[in-house]
C-alpha cells in the first residue's frame, strides 16, 4: 500500500511539474510622446519648448504639450491667446504641461493667457450679463508628470512660475488630451498642478472667470503671493483648492466672488505628504454665495487632515467664514487675528462655520451683530448689495458686479479701520518654495495691518 | 420563531402519521438494467375477485407499502414514465407481510446506443445522483425535479443548495454568480449543454446565472475537478446547464404562478417611464448631443399597487412515431418585483489613527422588475443506430427595471448636532436588457464498433444595452434654527452635476466549432477508451460607454426641484460623451485547444489521464489617446494542461476518487483594457491594466464516497489548490490619489474539506453539506499613523487576508418530506454563509466584511387532480439581512448614529430584503 502511495504522489508530482504555462508574449502599445519642436511661428502646434518674445501675441488653437525636461517661457508683455468656442473639447485647446512653464511678465508689461474677445467679455461682467464670461473657452493648464516611458521610470513634471500674468476665462469639459488630471467630460480649471516635489509659484497675478475650480494643486510645493481673483465658479467651485501632498504660502491675496470657497485645503489623495499651508493677509470679499451644495464653505477652510496657520485675513460678507471641520488634523493648526464683517446677522453667525470646531481667537475681530466692526474699505460699500433678501445660494446672474469683480472698488483700509495694526507678525512664512530671483518666488512675510493692503504700501501691489 | 411553528406543525403531523403505518405489502421499484430506484413511480394492487383496489407511490428511498390489506390474491402492478409497466401476481396472508420487488425496463429503444447518458427520464434526481456516480470528474448535480420542488425561481438560487457553493448578491438580494469553494466568477465558467457561451455582463467572461429561470433546465452540474476534454479555464470549477432533451414520449408541463414580495404589502412599486429612453447614446448615432437628446422621461414616476409577479413556462416534448425525430420547446418567462431597503455608511480610514472613520449616512431604496424570458428549443434526429443529430436554439432576454432613491446624511459636512447636515440625494432610474442568442448543432457518430467522433458547431451571441442610466442629483440639508428646532432647506440640484446620463452597450459573439474522437480498443484484455479532440474559438466583444453630465439652467443655477422635472431648467455641460474612454474597445480572443485522454479500469481501479494544449491569442483596440499606454494590444501563450483522476472502487457502494488537474483563468477583457472610471457606486475610481498576467494553477481533490443504498450517499473530500498570479482588485496609489485596480499577486493557497449528507426515510429526506475553505494571499496596505514631528502620514505594511468572496464555513441543510400517494412534497432549506471577505481596503485591518448569515426557505408542492399541482414557495423568513462591517471597534470619537456601537464592529451596510412568495400550478401530461 505504502509503495502504492509512492506511486501516486510521484506521479502527482510528476504532472505538476508538466504542466506548463508559457509566459504571455505582449505587445501593450506605450504611451506615445511626440517629439518636440522650437517655436519657430505665433502659432503653436502640438509639442513645443522655447520663448515667447516679449510683447508678442501668439496663439493656439488645439491641444499643445510641453514634454517633461521641456520649457516653455514668456518673456514680459507676452499675449498667449486660446483660440476656441468652449463647445467641444476639440474647440477648447489645453496646455499640457508636463515640463516647466514661466510667464514672466512685469507690473508695466504684464502677460496674458486668454482668449481673443477677452475684452468683450469683461464689457458683459461689467453689465451682469455672465453667461459668456462662463463659456469655458478653453481648457486651462494641466502640470503634471509625463507619461511613464523608457528612459523616464519617474517623470516628475515641472515647476510652474507665473508673474504678473492675467489667466482667464477657462473650463469647459475635459478631452482625451488632459486623461492625466481629469476623467473625460470632468469640468477643468485655469490651472491644475500635481508635481508633488515641484514648485508652483504664482505672483502679482490676476485669474478671472473660470468655469468650475480656479486653480486645484493636488501636491506640491506652492508660493501664492499678493494676487488678484475674481468671479470664478459658475455654480460651484473654488478659487484655489489643495489637495494632499500641498505646501507652502498663500499670502496677500484678493479675492472676490467665488462660487464657494476663496482657498480650501484639505489632505484628501493620501499622498503621504500631509497638505500643510499658511494662509496670511489675504482679504477675501462675497465668496460662497453660488454653491447649491450646503455644509460647504465661503471663505478659508480646512478639512480631512489638513494642517496649517491662519492669520491676519480680512473675512467680509462671505457666506461662511473660517471653517475648519473635525476632521482637519487640529493638533497642527493655528489660527488668530482674523476680522470678520457681515453685512446681515445671517453672515455674522457664520463667521466661524457652525458645522466646524473652529473658536474664535483673542485677537479675531467680530461681533454677533449685523453691519458691526465695518473694516472701512477706501472705496467699496459693504452694505449695498441686499444680502438679507439674497442670503443665497444664488445663481450668478443674481450677483451685481459690484460684488463678484473689483472694477473701480477700492479694498485698502481707511486710516480709521480697526484692522490697521491688529495683524500678527511674529510667525514666520513656511518658504516651501526656497529658490528665489526671477525664476523663483518673492515672499512678503506676515504684516501687521489685516488684509492684502499694507498701510505702509507693501503686499498687494494691484 | 413564529415563521416556523406552522411548518414544525406540519412535519410533526406527517410523522404521526407515519408512526402508525402498518402494511400487508412491503416493496421496492428499480430500474432493470441499472437497479436504481424509481422514485415517484407508482404501484396498484388489485384484487380479481373482490376487486379490492389501492394504490401506493415510490418513495424517496425507492421503496412503497399497503397496510391493512385484506388477505387474498393480488395483482401488483408499477408503472413510470418512460419504463414499460411490470406486473405480477402476489399473495398477501393475514398478519403477515409479503415482500416484493419490482424491475421495470425503460421504454429508451435501441437506437439511442450512441448517447453516452442514456435517455430515461433525466430530471429525476436519480439521473442526477447517477450522473455524479459515473462522471469521470467531481461532480455535485441536482436534477430537475429537485429544482421543480425547491423555493428557487432562478438557476442562480439553485446553485447556493450545493455543495461548497455560495452565491454573490446583487442589490435585489437575488443570487447571481456562484463562487465554489470561494474560487468566485472569475474562476468559474458555466457551460449550456456542455459548451461555453459569452456573457451579456461587460465585467465577466461568463454569463451571470441569475438570466436563466430555473425550469429551463434538465439538470444542473457543477464540477470541481477538469478532465482534458474540458477546457482548461476552471480553476474554481464548472457549472453546466444541462437543458431538457426530447422526451420519448409525447410531454407537455406548464406551470403558472404568481408572487409577491412581503415588501411590497401595504405600499406600492415605485416604476419609471422607460419608453423615450434612448437605444444608444447620442454619440454611437454620431450626434453631438443636445439637451433635447436627454428627455425628462426616467424622472417621471408612478405606482403599481399590487406588484404581482407572473411566472409562466410551458414545454412541448415529444418524439416522432417512428421515433426518430424528437423536438422540445420550453418557454419561460418571469415578471418580479421586489424591493430593497439598505442603510450604507460612507467610510474612509482616519489619516492620524488608521481607525475606521464613517462620514456619511445613506438610505437606500431599489424598486427592482426583472422580466426573464427563456426560449430553449432542442430537436435531434436519429438516423440510424450510429448516427446522430441535435440542434439546439436558444434565447434567453433579462430585461431589468432598476429605480434607486438614495439620501445621504453627512455626518461632517454641515453637521451640528442630531439630525442635522448636508443631505445628496439620487433618484436614479435605470433599464438594463440583457440577451443570449444561441445556436448549437451537434452530431455524433459511431464509425466502427470501437471508434466514434462527435462534432459541435455553436454560434452564440450575447448583448447587453443600458441604454440611459439616468442619475437625478439633489442637494439640500437639514439645519439647525436658532430656536433649536431643525428645518430641512429647499431641494436645489448639485450645481455641477445635476444629471448624470450614462450609457454603456456590448456585445460577445463566440464562434466555435468541436471535434471529438472516442476509440475503445481493447489491451491487455482491458477495454481502454482514448480519446483526442480539438476545439476553436473565435470570440469578439465590442464595447461602448459615453456619460453626459447636465448641469441646472444658466439662467438659473440656484433653481428648486419641487418634484416636478419639468419645471426646472438644464444646461447640457458634456456634448460629446465619452469617446476616448478605454471602455469604448473591440477585444479580440482566439483560443485553439486540443487533448488527447485515456480511461481504462485496472482491476478496481478506473484511471483517467489526459494533457490539454490551449493556445491563447488576444488583440484590442480602444478609442483611449495615444498618450495611454495599452491603447493597443496584443497577448499570445499557450498552456499545457495536464490531469490525471482515479477512482477507487472497493465495492458497489463506496468508492475513492483522487484528482488533479493543472488550470488558468484568462483575465476579463474590461481588466486589460486601460479605462478609468467605472461602477458608479464605486468609492474609489477603477483603472485597467493591460499588464495582467492570467491565473494558473494546481488542484488537487481527495473524494471518499458512499453510496449505501437508493438515493443516500456521503461524499467526504479534502482539496488543495495552489493558485500563481490570482487576479485580486486591490487600490493602489496614483501620484496624488488612490485608484482601484486589478491585480496579480505572488501565490495564494486555498484548501479545505467538503461533506455532503443525503438519507432518506421513505417519506422523509435529510440533505446537509458542509464545507471548510481556507485561502491565503499576502498584499501591501497603507497604516494612517502620526511621525515623530506629529504630521499626519501613512507608510506600507504586509497583510495577509484571504481571498475576496471566500467564507470558511459554508453549509446547507434541507429537509424533505414526499408522501408519493397524494404526491406531497415539501422542503425546507437552511443555508448557511459564513463571513467572507467584500472589499479589501487600501489600510489596514480596514477590509470590509460581509457578515455570516443564515437564510431560510420554504416551498411545497401537492396534487390537486390527475397531472395538476399546487405549489407554494416562500422564500427569505427569516428576513437574513445583508450586512457588511468593518472587523474593527467603532471609535469612541465617532458620531452617535443609528447602527452603530462604540466597542463594536464598525457597520458598513444592512439592506432588508423581506419574504418573498410564490404560489402556482404546474401541470403534466
Amino acid at each position: 500500500m505504502k509503495t502504492l502511495k509512492n506511486i501516486y504522489l510521484a506521479c502527482f508530482s510528476a504532472l505538476a511539474l508538466s504542466a506548463c504555462h508559457k509566459a504571455e508574449l505582449a505587445y501593450i502599445s506605450p504611451a506615445v510622446v511626440q517629439v518636440s519642436n522650437a517655436i519657430t511661428s505665433d502659432t503653436l502646434k502640438g509639442a513645443i519648448k522655447g520663448t515667447m518674445l516679449a510683447g508678442k501675441t501668439y496663439y493656439f488653437s488645439k491641444d499643445i504639450t510641453v514634454n517633461d525636461g521641456d520649457t516653455l517661457q514668456m518673456q514680459a508683455g507676452v499675449r498667449l491667446i486660446a483660440l476656441g468656442d468652449g463647445k467641444t473639447y476639440q474647440t477648447a485647446p489645453a496646455i499640457i504641461m508636463h515640463g516647466t512653464f514661466i510667464s514672466l511678465g512685469t507690473k508695466e508689461n504684464p502677460n496674458y493667457i486668454t482668449v481673443q474677445n477677452s475684452a468683450a467679455l469683461h464689457t458683459e461682467a461689467e453689465a451682469q450679463n455672465y453667461s459668456n464670461v462662463f463659456q469655458g473657452w478653453w481648457g486651462g493648464i494641466i502640470c503634471t508628470p509625463g507619461p511613464v516611458i523608457d528612459g523616464k521610470p519617474v517623470p516628475t513634471g515641472g515647476d510652474v512660475v507665473l508673474k504678473w500674468t492675467h489667466l482667464e476665462f477657462a473650463g469647459g469639459p475635459a478631452g482625451p488630451g488632459t486623461l492625466d488630471a481629469y476623467t473625460e467630460g470632468d469640468p477643468r480649471y485655469v490651472i491644475y498642478f500635481a508635481n508633488i516635489t515641484k514648485n508652483f509659484i504664482l505672483e502679482d497675478s490676476w485669474l478671472f472667470g473660470s468655469k468650475d475650480d480656479g486653480i486645484r494643486v493636488a501636491g506640491g510645493k506652492i508660493s501664492v503671493m499678493r494676487n488678484t481673483f475674481e468671479l470664478c465658479g459658475q455654480g460651484g467651485g473654488e478659487f484655489f483648492n489643495m489637495k494632499s501632498g500641498t505646501l507652502g504660502d498663500l499670502a496677500y491675496n484678493f479675492m472676490i466672488g467665488a462660487a464657494t470657497n476663496a482657498l480650501k485645503a484639505s489632505d484628501a489623495g493620501g499622498s503621504g505628504i500631509q497638505t500643510n499651508v499658511n494662509m496670511y493677509n489675504n482679504t477675501i470679499v462675497n465668496c460662497g454665495f453660488r454653491q447649491t451644495k450646503s455644509g460647504r464653505g465661503g471663505s478659508i477652510n480646512f478639512e480631512k487632515a489638513a494642517s496649517g496657520q491662519v492669520y491676519n485675513n480680512l473675512i467680509a460678507n462671505c457666506r461662511f467664514g473660517l471653517r475648519v471641520t473635525k476632521d482637519a488634523d487640529l493638533q497642527n493648526m493655528k489660527y488668530n487675528n482674523q476680522y470678520f464683517y457681515g453685512v446681515t446677522t445671517g453672515i455674522a453667525g457664520q463667521f466661524l462655520a457652525s458645522d466646524g470646531v473652529a473658536t474664535f481667537q483673542p485677537g479675531d475681530i467680530h461681533s454677533d451683530a449685523a453691519k458691526d466692526n465695518d473694516p472701512l474699505f477706501y472705496g467699496y460699500d459693504l452694505t449695498k448689495y441686499d444680502y438679507v433678501a439674497n442670503p443665497g445660494p444664488l445663481t450668478v446672474s443674481a450677483q451685481t458686479p459690484y460684488v463678484v469683480t473689483v472694477g473701480t472698488s477700492n479694498f485698502r483700509l481707511q486710516a480709521a479701520s480697526k484692522g490697521l495694526g491688529a495683524g500678527k507678525v511674529d510667525f514666520q512664512p513656511m518658504a516651501a518654495v526656497t529658490t528665489t530671483g526671477d525664476y523663483g518666488t518673492t515672499i512678503t512675510p506676515p504684516g501687521k495691518d489685516i488684509g492684502a493692503y499694507q498701510n505702509d504700501g507693501t503686499g498687494n501691489q494691484h | 420563531m413564529k415563521k416556523l411553528l406552522p411548518l414544525l406543525v406540519l412535519f410533526q403531523l406527517a410523522i404521526s402519521s407515519f408512526a402508525f403505518a402498518t402494511g400487508g405489502i412491503k416493496g421496492t421499484v428499480i430500474d432493470k438494467n441499472t437497479a436504481e430506484p424509481l422514485v415517484g413511480a407508482s404501484v396498484e394492487i388489485k384484487n380479481k375477485t373482490t376487486g379490492y383496489k389501492q394504490t401506493a407511490g415510490v418513495g424517496l428511498d425507492g421503496s412503497f407499502s399497503f397496510k391493512n390489506v385484506p388477505a387474498g390474491k393480488y395483482e401488483i402492478e408499477a408503472k413510470y414514465v418512460s419504463y414499460q409497466k411490470e406486473e405480477t401476481d402476489i399473495e398477501v396472508n393475514d398478519g403477515a407481510i409479503t415482500n416484493v420487488k419490482l424491475a421495470l425496463k425503460s421504454k429508451e429503444n435501441a437506437l439511442n446506443e450512441v448517447s453516452i447518458s442514456g435517455r430515461a427520464d433525466h430530471t429525476s434526481d436519480q439521473s442526477a445522483t447517477n450522473a455524479q456516480r459515473h462522471s469521470p470528474q467531481i461532480l455535485n448535480a441536482v436534477s430537475a425535479r429537485t429544482i421543480e420542488v425547491s423555493p428557487d425561481i432562478t438557476i442562480a438560487n439553485v446553485t447556493q443548495r450545493m455543495s461548497g457553493v455560495s452565491v454573490e448578491r446583487s442589490s435585489n438580494g437575488e443570487a447571481q454568480y456562484a463562487i465554489i469553494r470561494g474560487m468566485d466568477q472569475r474562476y468559474i465558467y458555466t457551460l449550456v449543454n456542455g459548451v461555453k457561451i459569452p456573457s451579456p455582463d461587460n465585467k465577466n467572461r461568463y454569463i451571470p446565472l441569475d438570466i436563466f429561470p430555473a425550469d429551463i433546465v434538465d439538470r444542473l452540474e457543477v464540477s470541481k475537478s477538469l478532465t482534458a476534454n474540458m477546457e482548461g479555464d476552471a480553476i474554481g470549477g464548472a457549472i453546466n446547464l444541462v437543458l431538457k432533451d426530447a422526451p420519448e414520449d409525447f410531454t407537455v408541463r406548464a406551470n403558472v404562478g404568481t408572487g409577491l414580495a412581503a415588501n411590497f404589502i401595504g405600499k406600492g412599486f415605485t416604476q419609471f417611464d422607460h419608453g423615450s429612453s434612448e437605444q444608444a447614446s447620442p454619440r454611437a448615432d454620431g450626434r453631438t448631443a443636445s439637451l433635447a437628446d436627454f428627455k425628462n422621461n426616467p424622472f417621471y414616476y408612478s405606482e403599481k399597487k399590487v406588484p404581482l409577479a407572473s411566472i409562466l413556462g410551458l414545454s412541448i416534448g415529444g418524439r416522432s412515431a417512428d421515433k426518430k425525430f424528437g423536438a422540445i420547446v420550453s418557454v419561460s418567462y418571469q415578471n418580479t418585483y421586489r424591493q430593497t431597503n439598505g442603510t450604507f455608511f460612507g467610510t474612509e480610514a482616519n489619516p492620524a489613527t488608521n481607525e475606521p472613520l464613517v462620514t456619511s449616512v445613506q438610505k437606500r431604496t431599489y424598486n427592482i422588475q426583472q422580466q426573464r424570458t427563456g426560449i430553449v428549443t432542442k430537436f435531434d434526429y436519429r438516423f440510424d443506430k450510429k448516427n446522430k443529430i441535435s440542434l439546439d436554439a436558444d434565447y434567453i432576454n433579462l430585461t431589468q427595471n432598476n429605480f434607486r432613491f438614495s439620501s445621504d446624511t453627512s455626518l461632517e459636512l454641515g453637521r451640528v448636532g442630531v439630525s442635522t447636515g448636508r443631505v445628496s440625494q439620487d433618484y436614479r432610474s435605470d433599464r438594463t436588457i440583457q440577451k443570449i442568442y444561441n445556436l448549437n448543432l451537434h452530431g455524433d457518430h459511431k464509425l466502427s464498433d470501437d471508434f466514434s467522433m462527435n462534432w459541435t458547431a455553436l454560434y452564440s451571441k450575447a448583448t447587453a444595452n443600458e441604454p440611459d442610466r439616468a442619475d437625478l442629483n439633489l442637494v439640500t440639508g437639514n439645519i439647525k434654527q436658532a430656536n433649536g428646532t431643525v428645518v430641512q432647506q429647499p431641494v436645489l440640484f448639485d450645481g455641477e452635476n445635476a444629471q448624470t446620463r450614462t450609457f454603456t452597450k456590448n456585445s460577445d459573439e463566440d464562434k466555435t466549432g468541436f471535434l471529438n474522437f472516442t476509440y475503445n480498443p481493447t489491451i491487455f484484455d482491458t477495454k481502454v477508451e482514448f480519446t483526442a479532440g480539438g476545439m476553436y474559438r473565435d470570440k469578439t466583444r465590442h464595447s461602448s460607454y459615453d456619460k453626459y453630465s447636465i448641469r441646472p439652467g444658466l439662467d438659473n443655477t440656484a433653481q428648486q426641484f419641487n418634484g416636478n422635472i419639468d419645471e426646472n431648467t438644464f444646461f447640457l455641460f458634456t456634448t460629446q460623451g465619452t469617446p476616448s474612454n478605454a471602455l469604448n474597445y473591440d477585444f479580440t480572443e482566439r483560443v485553439g485547444a486540443g487533448y488527447g485522454q485515456f480511461k481504462f479500469t485496472a482491476g478496481k481501479l478506473l484511471t483517467i489521464g489526459g494533457l490539454r494544449y490551449e493556445h491563447t491569442y488576444q488583440l484590442w483596440h480602444t478609442q483611449a489617446p495615444e498618450t495611454v499606454a495599452g491603447k493597443d494590444g496584443t497577448i499570445k501563450y499557450y498552456d499545457l494542461l495536464p490531469s490525471l483522476n482515479f477512482k477507487y472502487q472497493f465495492n458497489e457502494k463506496q468508492d475513492l476518487r483522487l484528482s488533479y488537474y493543472s488550470a488558468i483563468s484568462r483575465p476579463n477583457f474590461y481588466e486589460l483594457v486601460p479605462h478609468t472610471s467605472g461602477d458608479p457606486d464605486a468609492d474609489y475610481d477603477e483603472e485597467g491594466n493591460p499588464f495582467l498576467k492570467r491565473t494558473t494553477a494546481n488542484n488537487f481533490d481527495l473524494r471518499y464516497e458512499l453510496f449505501p443504498k437508493a438515493l443516500d450517499q456521503l461524499l467526504v473530500g479534502v482539496f488543495y489548490k495552489t493558485i500563481k498570479n490570482p487576479i485580486e482588485y486591490s487600490i493602489e496609489k496614483r501620484l496624488t490619489s488612490y485608484v482601484l485596480t486589478p491585480e496579480n499577486f505572488g501565490n495564494a493557497h486555498n484548501y479545505g474539506f467538503e461533506l455532503d449528507f443525503t438519507k432518506y426515510f421513505s417519506n422523509f429526506g435529510v440533505r446537509a453539506n458542509y464545507t471548510n475553505t481556507n485561502s491565503k494571499i499576502t498584499t501591501d496596505k497603507e497604516e494612517g499613523y502620526r511621525d515623530d514631528q506629529g504630521r499626519v502620514t501613512h507608510r506600507t505594511v504586509q497583510q495577509t487576508r484571504s481571498l475576496q468572496g471566500q467564507s470558511k464555513n459554508i453549509a446547507n441543510f434541507s429537509l424533505l418530506y414526499r408522501e408519493a400517494k397524494s404526491a406531497l412534497n415539501a422542503q425546507l432549506s437552511f443555508v448557511y454563509t459564513g463571513a467572507r471577505l467584500n472589499t479589501v481596503s487600501p489600510y489596514l485591518d480596514n477590509d470590509i466584511w460581509q457578515k455570516g448569515f443564515t437564510t431560510l426557505d420554504f416551498s411545497t408542492e401537492k396534487r390537486l387532480f390527475k397531472g395538476l399541482y399546487g405549489y407554494v414557495k416562500a422564500t427569505n423568513l427569516l428576513n437574513t439581512p445583508y450586512e457588511l462591517e468593518i472587523r474593527r471597534p467603532y471609535p469612541k470619537d465617532g458620531v452617535d448614529v443609528e447602527l452603530q456601537e462604540v466597542g463594536k464592529n464598525t457597520a458598513v451596510r444592512r439592506d432588508l430584503y423581506r419574504q418573498y412568495y410564490i404560489i402556482g400550478l404546474r401541470y403534466k401530461l
